[in-house]
């Protein structure tokens, strides 16, 4: 359960406590009233029965008196009594006498009352008109006293019938007084206590608010810091990055431009070595022996060979510095020109070349032509002895051919060129791309080995790559992918 | 002014001594009757064309008829030569032909730009060498009709 709740919780309960304890209250109170009225008015009706008792004594003792002396005053006394005394008795129905067996006592006693009323009033009579001895004759004293005694165990009984009835009302009282008092103590103690407990947990409540504000004050200003360090990071990094690319050109340029120049100084005495060689064949051929001959062709082929490997390399260094501007390239043509190019040595071999439709993309037209070139001069020159060599060139679906990806600036183009030569291992699939790599003896196959080369950085300048894939004897695959457009400075460092 | 009969002296400006000894051979397997020259740097070229320093004493003989040049020179190479020789109002009449080992694209447009008559790269082989020199003489010397030869520059 949530703070929140229990905070609610304990604030209800105090509510419905206090609630209820007031309710008690009140109806305790109500009760008490009623009970302190009954009880006043039992108190008042015993007081009653006692003075009626009392006064029934005096008019008794006041008719005893005028009986015997005859004298008149005692009749006022007496009479004074027993109005007294009936009015009493008149007044003791009702106002005591709640059980049936205490209103039948109560009805009783009225009427042993009303017979010794009527006993007094009669005796008084008789004296008054007849004289002492005709009252005396009626005096019956033993009667009289019994009725007297009857009245008066009648009035005691009722009496402490009452009194019981009092006692318990009395104690009824206390006890709801009591009642009340714990209950009133006990629900404001724990309406009390919820109340404080409420107020304790709304206060930690804000106080834990408090706290998470400033927390989150305190984590909003560490992430902004955050924020700004990895800022500052990926700047400083972005800087790095763009220092050592332009340092990765610059040593780039610096290669291309050592291999040109090495490649260019190179090929100067290389080339006196084959015209001197060529002048010693052609005039002092006859001077030399057959041995002498012999090395003097060794000799110019192996120049005839470096002149090639230079060429390469020259091509192979000036592919970015002497690269043209991108311009549109319909590549079905270019793979068309490059194939004729090569129309002499694939009608020797009885190639069977099929291009298909390719794509027009962003690019140098003559490095496609090369590239081109290249790969289809190498499909035929390893083709394989046992069957006419046949050369696909083929625009592959690209991963992605969703309209979205359609229309995308950094869309790309697939080309396969396929073969059925004699293929190659698998783990040479990278080693065929180095510089001077060769993977048959030189009279097998001739070539400097730079071809791939070649293509695979011409295909890089343009932001494309070029990979192989084969199977010996089952023919390769070579898979060239390339933007359709040109970012804006193009690829060139 | 020379007699048309006078064969037209070639001169060559190329400093590689063995260049200049292939190219010898290469004429004298030609069996050209022109005369031909050789300077060994942009300076000398200069010198020679307007009869200077080394070459004061060819002053009043006929200025050559075709320029074999040379891109690769010490102390003024042939890009500076060519330049100043098509800026010159006399020796811009010339045609100059750029006989070099470069095949830089950069050179073959900017030799052009600067007025170039004809952009050879040297043949590797010396058999091409010599077809090549008798396609230039057979060309220059008896298709091509060329501007009269003043005696030397001004």
């Amino acid at each position: 359960m949530r703070l929140r709740e229990i905070e609610k919780l304990a604030a209800a309960l105090g509510l419905a406590i206090l609630l209820g304890v007031s309710f008690v209250a009140y109806r305790n109170t109500l009760q008490f009233i009623d009970d302190s009225a009954w009880i006043l008015h039992k108190h008042r009706a015993l007081g009653g029965l006692v003075e009626l008792l009392s006064e029934l004594k005096s008019a008794e003792i006041g008719q005893q008196g005028y009986l015997f002396t005859g004298d008149k005053r005692y009749l006022e006394p007496y009479r004074d009594s027993l109005d007294n005394a009936e009015r009493l008795s008149r007044s003791l129905v009702g106002r005591i006498g709640s059980t049936p067996e205490q209103q039948q006592r109560v009805a009783s006693l009225s009427r042993l009352l009303a017979a010794k009323f009527n006993d007094l009033s009669r005796l008084v009579e008789v004296r008054r008109n007849r004289g002492l001895a005709a009252a005396q004759a009626l005096l019956d004293p033993d009667a009289d006293r019994s009725l007297l005694e009857e009245i008066r165990a009648l009035a005691d009984v009722i009496k402490a019938e009452e009194e019981a009835l009092l006692g318990q009302r009395t104690e009824r009282a206390r006890r709801v007084a009591r009642n009340t008092l714990w209950a009133l103590g006990i629900g404001s103690a724990v309406s009390l206590g919820l109340l404080l407990i409420a107020g304790y947990l709304f206060q930690s409540e804000i106080a834990r608010r408090r706290r998470s504000e400033e927390m989150k004050a305190r984590m909003l200003v560490e992430m902004d810091r955050v924020h700004e360090d990895l800022r500052e990071h990926r700047s400083r990094l972005e800087e790095l990055a763009a220092a050592q690319t332009k340092e990765l050109q610059r040593s780039n340029q610096e290669l291309e431009q050592f291999a040109y120049v090495a490649s260019h100084d190179l090929q100067e005495p290389l080339r006196k070595v084959q015209a001197f060689g060529e002048r010693l064949e052609r005039k002092h051929a006859a001077d030399l022996s057959e041995e002498g001959r012999d090395y003097l062709m060794r000799m110019v082929k192996a120049a005839e060979r470096m002149q090639g490997l230079i060429g390469d390399l020259l091509t192979y260094s000036r592919v970015n510095s002497q690269g043209r501007v991108f311009a549109p390239v319909d590549l079905r043509q270019v793979a068309e020109d490059a194939t004729a190019d090569l129309e002499l040595a694939a009608k020797e071999c009885e190639a069977n070349i099929v291009i298909n439709d390719l794509p027009v993309i962003e690019a140098d037209g003559m490095q496609m032509r090369r590239l081109f070139q290249n790969l289809i001069e190498n499909a035929i020159k390893y083709r394989a002895p046992e069957r006419a060599p046949r050369i696909e060139v083929v625009a592959a679906d690209a991963e992605d051919s969703t309209e979205a990806a359609e229309s995308r600036p950094d869309r790309a183009c697939r080309i396969e060129v396929r073969d059925n030569g004699i293929g190659f291992e698998d783990e040479y699939r990278e080693r065929i791309f180095g510089m001077f790599q060769r993977l048959h003896p030189r009279d097998a196959y001739p070539g400097s080995g730079v071809g791939l080369a070649i293509c695979r950085r011409i295909a890089e300048r343009h932001g494309g790559t070029l990979t192989g894939t084969a199977r010996p004897g089952a023919g390769a695959v070579f898979t060239l992918i390339l933007p359709v457009a040109q970012p804006k400075g193009g690829h060139q460092p | 002014m020379t007699r048309p009969s006078d064969p037209v002296r070639i001169l060559v400006a190329e400093d590689d001594p063995d260049d200049q000894l292939l190219l010898r051979d290469a004429l004298a397997e030609a069996r050209l009757a022109n005369q031909v020259d050789f300077v060994a740097d942009g300076v000398e070229l200069m010198d020679y064309l307007r009869r200077k320093n080394r070459f004061a004493s060819l002053a009043g003989s006929p200025l050559p008829g075709v320029l074999l040049l040379d891109l690769n020179m010490p102390r003024k190479d042939g890009r500076a030569a060519l330049a100043e020789i098509k800026q010159d109002p006399v020796l811009k009449r010339f045609p100059v032909i750029v006989f070099t080992t470069s095949q830089a694209e950069e050179d073959l447009v900017r030799s052009y730009e600067l007025g170039v008559n004809s952009f050879i790269v040297k043949p590797v082989r010396f058999e091409t060498l010599i077809r090549a020199i008798n396609t230039i003489t057979d060309y220059w010397f008896q298709i091509v009709r060329l501007p009269p030869i003043p005696e030397s520059a001004p």
